[in-house]
């Protein structure tokens, strides 16, 4: 990809997602991940009504007049995203492809933690680790993580979650929000999932094309599995196959929903033609209950 | 001077040798002196060293009226003292002397007091018989009355069981009263007040106002206008807005200040401080110029079931065009499918199918009563479910109160159904006191 285009992509991605963000998610991000504990922040003049256990009696002898200590919340939480860029994330039947919407999904999530002066951390993968961004602070340090998401990559085979979270295991010290973004197209380790969701925050998104989900009856259709390259003709007006590749597509859902759900991770699935804000937005209301 | 010698050796002889002897004691004492005729008296007996022959309980033996029940070992004490107890007893009423015992400790002999003893007669407590009372009768508590009251109980929780059981998951149709919700342009009205209310621009603050303005617009063109505007760019929505067969008065005005908005937001453009009151009025004129188009819209996109779930599974509810709860639309996330059994005259299963997370959701809400007749009923299928049902109700009928009791203390209520229920046709209605 031209340079260029690259980088008014992140732009644009910016300007689509920075908005939402400060209007809508950032609110619900940081009611959701909340900070470690309080630290003392100032003091104020005591007034009616506040909680007695809190008079700074130092400051009160000195000025002869009440005062009571501001707590505030000690966050400096860290959002890892660990995304998947294997060939299956091409996909796209819509105007954005499964990598496209899933820049923009991190993009909105990047943005919502940098709101709330979280650190962004990211690591990307297929068959392997490609790259891993320690977490940080700062505009242009999301602007990086939303570059090196959309930007072209060679070598990318199969999906391996496996090594992606053994790696994550390794590296990631602090307990951390981890949003997993992927197809799931791929052998889900319960064991790596179930460490990671116990060590820390973690919550899958599985970002699926409505193609994925039914084939309308188009004739003979050439496919290619873009991870292995095998090519298979498609009858998609014999109505055994168009329903057995339903069920199977749904076994497949419901397999990674309860695969998720067992390991304690929580579990959003998207599909990238209809709006993500809806989906987003009661994910958040549904954890702060 | 031999005589002084002499006499000076036999007075220094003389003091060690009285030394010698006065520090062999021996004493004796006694715990009672009197006592009744069997009663065990204790001697303490304690010495500075242990006799060198055992003479004292020889001399006490030789006393006929006195028995000796045991004997101690000797003791050494803390007090460097040995000490050794002998418990006797007398078996004839009198007055009694234990005489003075000879103790001979390294050829030492010390003689012990004698002892003073009185044994009385026990009292005599049978002279004063009373004649024994008869047998007073007593009424009988007869457990007649807790029975029939028990029973009572029982029957009355195993009918109001029944009852509950019977109705399932059956609900007789209320007529719904929707509140008034705030419609699009209102709520972009209000938010149009309150950005007017903060002075932002007026602070500097063009930025923020510029960013506020619009996206009181995209939310507007989002709720009012079902436009996807929240999550694309301008020239996204122009697109979008292109390929619909909508016309929107004032459409060119409106993307001219979206993307001078663009502009002001992400490349810090400078307008004339003129212009920001007059966006302000635009934007105002925009919402209620369109106002009609909008409800045309959303009646247009009312979600009822036939829209939101297709006609097949639609058809399963018994008004089809009536509006989903936007609770149920909130929480339905995918398009997975699972069947749902409903519950009516007691044993009768009604199978549905219906999106997963409105399933979940129905037994989420389910009591613990609710969840049990379901259970049995979907194991034991036929006439096992409906017998095991009723041989069960009399036990879960003891154990109803209890079940209240811990559904309180657990904010629960036990007899609660799911979200799903039957209307008299077997069809779906949705409870909307348990969504």
């Amino acid at each position: 990809m031209n340079e260029q285009i690259l980088l008014s992509k992140v732009r644009k991605i910016e300007i689509k997602t920075k908005g939402l963000s400060r209007h809508l998610f950032s609110g619900a991000y940081r009611s959701v991940f909340k900070g470690l504990g309080m630290s003392f922040s100032e003091v104020r003049e005591y007034t009616y009504g506040d909680d007695v256990r809190h008079i700074d009696w130092n400051v009160t002898a000195r000025t002869d007049q009440a005062y009571i200590k501001i707590y505030e919340e000690e966050r400096e939480l860290s959002l890892m995203l660990v995304i998947d860029i294997s060939n299956s994330t091409f996909f796209g039947s819509d105007e954005q492809s499964k990598s496209e919407r899933i820049a923009e999904l991190a993009s909105v999530l990047a943005f919502s933690a940098s709101q709330n002066h979280d650190k962004v951390g990211l690591l990307l993968f297929s068959h392997k680790v490609h790259l891993y961004i320690p977490p940080k602070k700062g505009r242009q340090h999301i602007l990086r993580i939303i570059r090196e998401i959309l930007v072209e990559r060679q070598d990318l085979r199969g999906t391996n979650l496996q090594t992606a979270l053994e790696f994550l295991r390794g590296t990631l010290k602090k307990r951390s929000i981890c949003f997993l973004l992927s197809d799931f197209h791929c052998e889900l380790p319960e064991d790596q999932l179930k460490y990671i969701a116990k060590k820390h925050d973690l919550i899958s998104m599985q970002i699926l094309d409505p193609l994925e989900e039914s084939i309308p009856s188009i004739g003979l259709l050439p496919v290619k599995d873009s991870e292995s390259g095998s090519f298979a003709l498609l009858d998609t007006t014999d109505v055994k196959v168009i329903h057995q590749l339903k069920n199977d597509m749904k076994q497949f859902i419901q397999n990674t929903r309860t695969v998720m759900l067992r390991s304690r991770a929580d579990h959003i699935q998207l599909d990238i033609r209809s709006s993500y804000i809806k989906i987003l937005l009661n994910f958040f209301k549904n954890r702060r209950k | 001077m031999i005589l002084r010698l002499v006499h000076f050796f036999f007075v220094i002889g003389f003091l060690f040798d009285s030394e010698l002897y006065a520090q062999n004691t021996f004493s004796q004492t006694i715990d009672s002196n009197h006592i009744v005729i069997g009663d065990p008296i204790q001697i303490t007996q304690s010495c500075s060293k242990i006799p060198t022959t055992e003479e004292v309980i020889p001399q006490l033996k030789s006393l006929e009226w006195l028995q000796i029940l045991s004997n101690s070992e000797w003791i050494l004490t803390p007090k460097q003292n040995y000490e050794r107890k002998i418990i006797f007893s007398v078996y004839d009423s009198g007055q009694y002397i234990i005489p003075e015992l000879n103790v001979k400790i390294d050829s030492q002999i010390i003689s012990t007091d004698s002892m003073f003893i009185r044994v009385f007669l026990p009292i005599d407590s049978t002279n004063n018989l009373y004649p024994i009372k008869s047998i007073l009768e007593t009424k009988k508590s007869s457990k007649l009355i807790y029975i029939v009251i028990g029973s009572i109980l029982l029957l009355s929780l195993i009918v109001f069981l029944l009852i509950v059981l019977f109705r399932a998951d059956r609900i007789k149709i209320r007529p719904i009263h929707y509140l008034s919700q705030e419609s699009p342009e209102e709520k972009a009205i209000r938010l149009l007040k309150e950005l007017n209310e903060k002075n932002l621009h007026q602070q500097g603050f063009v930025q923020e106002y510029y960013d506020e303005l619009s996206f009181i617009l995209r939310s507007f063109f989002n709720e009012g206008l079902n436009l996807p505007a929240l999550e694309s760019s301008t020239s996204d929505l122009l697109k979008i807005l292109e390929s619909k067969p909508i016309s929107l008065k004032g459409q060119t005005k409106l993307f001219q200040f979206l993307n001078l908005s663009d502009l002001i937001k992400f490349a810090n453009k400078n307008i004339e401080v003129e212009q920001h009151r007059n966006w302000f009025n635009f934007a105002e004129e925009f919402i209620q110029s369109n106002k009609q188009l909008s409800n045309e819209i959303l009646l247009y996109n009312k979600v009822d079931f036939s829209k939101f779930l297709g006609k097949e599974i639609s058809e399963q509810f018994e008004n089809p065009s009536e509006s989903v709860p936007l609770k149920l639309i909130e929480i339905k996330a995918s398009e997975l499918t699972e069947e749902i059994l409903l519950i009516s005259n007691f044993v009768k299963r009604n199978s549905f199918v219906l999106p997963s997370d409105w399933v979940n959701l129905h037994k989420s809400k389910m009591g613990q009563l609710s969840i049990w007749q379901l259970n049995i009923l979907s194991k034991y299928k036929g006439i096992q479910g409906s017998i095991l049902l009723l041989f069960l109700l009399p036990v879960i009928a003891g154990f109803l109160p209890f079940m209240l009791v811990i559904g309180l203390f657990n904010k629960e209520n036990v007899l609660q159904r799911g979200v799903f229920s039957l209307s008299k046709n077997n069809k779906l209605v949705i409870n909307n006191i348990n969504l």
